[in-house]
């Protein structure tokens, strides 16, 4: 068995991790559904990288997280999405509540709320660098998706914002707090799946019935 | 300081204007060139730009008859400007001839002085597409330079200083081999490069290739000139390629760069002077890559890639300090 040094691993870490918050701006700075869900592809192609470190460095259940990771969020989801891309036969850009630059500048002052806030609960000390890193990223990447579901208007965005978040949350759970139980994870990976049919058949429902999935739309009563 | 030293050091100051000087159009070819080879055409000599030049400069000059000395200087102090840059860079040794003057700060409004110059210029012959030209070249500037100051200053932070060839000497001599595989480095690297696209007028933002009038930014300015001006104007445009690329490849992929202490070893100095060239030539080629398999943006759209790339330089600040400045 080869072995990587420790310190290019963790340093692979948060490499991966950055890219994670690096393609969560992206969905802010650009307007096409596809795009976004090729950039949920990306993002969940670098979480799997994130899980694929953290399995090299000892915990090799985590492998299974990143075998999964890359099976749903990579393949299935993002293909089920481009299908209702294509069956929706939606108009291809979102609408904005807000324009890119202004937002993109308000999603870094997110990045820099996340830092003050992981900054007092974890303080410095050996070993909890890392963690508090990947904690600071993926309460940021949280905040991005909160924001993008906030500021984009189209309900698959809104949609790519919740598993951007999901995501988030994922990135601590591997990262940290080295996974779960087999059987928790399984279980949160079958909800998340469920959740994305769901959404696709609720946003199809809402493009029969309205003819967009522009949720300012919704407001109105419709019999 | 002794003789030895002070021979040395001239030496370094001439071949690098040289260098700078004469490298600069051939990076212009190169980058034409491989663009013509992906697009599956022969493309110009290699040396085209070279007989452009020369023939320019042999040509006659006409000016307009309602422009004034500010239109016949332009070219000279955009020329001297940007050759002055030449002198503030590291090339192919940490040793930077002019560093007691000034440091990347003062790069950055050295070429802010040639883009002013620029900007009246086109304003200055009264022709439509000149202020037309000036005006989009000023707004987007308005946007690229934070962008530019915000990237460069994430490498000074890591590095400790705003002096690029400190900086280079400081990356390149990192224990740490993996300091450049930092997300604070490779952000503020792309931030740059998005910066350079934009400021030398490549394609996303600009096409150096056509006339366009509804494209055009850097063409519309220098619409107006002809003959000696023009050679001036186009070969400083080239020499800023050129400082972009410099500053891409030395300021944050040092390697290979010589240190001062070696500069009288002459088998250090062509391996330095081998590898810069061959990360010069990497980084044109990448941009020709970008040109071919990209489209260029709308107008309108310009400043979304550009908030891109500053926000991209402002996580690269932070995430510097986020991850405790370990890069």
């Amino acid at each position: 068995m080869f072995s990587i040094s420790p310190q290019l691993l963790d340093q692979a870490i948060e490499m991966s991790a950055a890219f994670m918050l690096v393609s969560s701006f992206l969905v802010l700075a650009i307007k096409r559904l596809h795009v976004h869900v090729r950039l949920y592809a990306i993002q969940s192609l670098f979480l799997t990288a994130v899980a694929v470190c953290v399995g090299l460095s000892g915990e090799k259940h985590i492998f299974w997280v990143a075998a999964l990771t890359f099976l749903f969020k990579v393949i299935i989801i993002p293909a089920l999405f481009a299908r209702l891309i294509r069956r929706l036969n939606i108009q291809q850009e979102t609408q904005l509540t807000l324009n890119v630059p202004a937002s993109l500048l308000i999603a870094a002052g997110l990045v820099f709320g996340a830092d003050y806030l992981t900054r007092t609960i974890l303080t410095t000390g050996n070993g909890v660098e890392l963690s508090r890193n990947i904690l600071t990223i993926s309460i940021a990447v949280l905040l991005l998706g909160l924001f993008t579901m906030v500021t984009r208007k189209k309900a698959l965005t809104q949609v790519i914002g919740f598993l951007t978040m999901e995501n988030g949350l994922f990135l601590t759970g591997i990262a940290i707090a080295k996974g779960m139980p087999l059987l928790v994870e399984l279980g949160v990976f079958f909800d998340v799946l469920v959740a994305v049919f769901i959404m696709g058949v609720l946003l199809h429902r809402i493009n029969e019935t309205f003819d967009t999935i522009n949720v300012e739309k919704l407001t109105k009563l419709k019999g | 300081m002794d003789w030895n030293q002070l021979v040395l050091r001239m030496a370094v100051i001439l071949s690098q204007l040289l260098i700078f000087l004469l490298l600069a159009p051939l990076v212009i070819g190169w980058a034409r060139k491989v663009k013509a080879f992906m697009t599956n055409r022969q493309g110009p000599s290699l040396w085209q730009p070279y007989y452009d030049l020369a023939k320019q400069l042999r040509k006659e000059v006409i000016v307009s008859e309602n422009a004034s000395w500010i239109f016949r200087i332009t070219p000279y102090i955009v020329f001297v400007s940007t050759f002055s840059v030449g002198l503030l860079l590291p090339f192919f040794t940490s040793f930077v001839p002019l560093f007691f003057v000034g440091d990347v700060i003062a790069i950055i409004y050295l070429l802010a002085i040639a883009r002013f110059f620029l900007a009246l210029a086109g304003l200055d012959a009264a022709s439509a597409f000149g202020g037309l030209g000036s005006s989009r070249e000023m707004s987007l500037s308005a946007i690229i330079e934070p962008a530019m100051i915000l990237s460069l200053f994430t490498i000074a932070v890591t590095a400790h200083s705003t002096s690029p060839g400190v900086i280079a000497n400081e990356i390149s001599s990192n224990p740490n081999s993996f300091s450049w595989f930092a997300p604070s480095h490779l952000f503020a690297f792309i931030g740059l490069f998005i910066v350079a696209l934009a400021e030398t007028g490549r394609i996303p933002v600009d096409n150096p290739a056509t006339h366009l009038e509804l494209t055009m930014v850097h063409e519309a300015m220098t619409l107006e000139y002809s003959g000696r001006y023009w050679a001036f104007i186009e070969w400083a445009a080239s020499m800023k390629f050129l400082v972009f690329l410099t500053l891409l490849a030395n300021l944050f992929f040092p390697w290979g760069i010589v240190p001062e202490a070696q500069l009288f070893s002459p088998s250090a100095v062509a391996m330095g002077f081998g590898i810069y060239l061959g990360k010069i030539l990497i980084l044109t080629t990448l941009v020709a890559f970008i040109e071919c398999t990209t489209a260029k943006l709308r107008l309108f759209r310009v400043p979304d890639l550009l908030a891109v790339s500053f926000v991209l330089s402002l996580i690269a600040l932070v995430l510097y300090f986020v991850l405790g400045g370990r890069a």
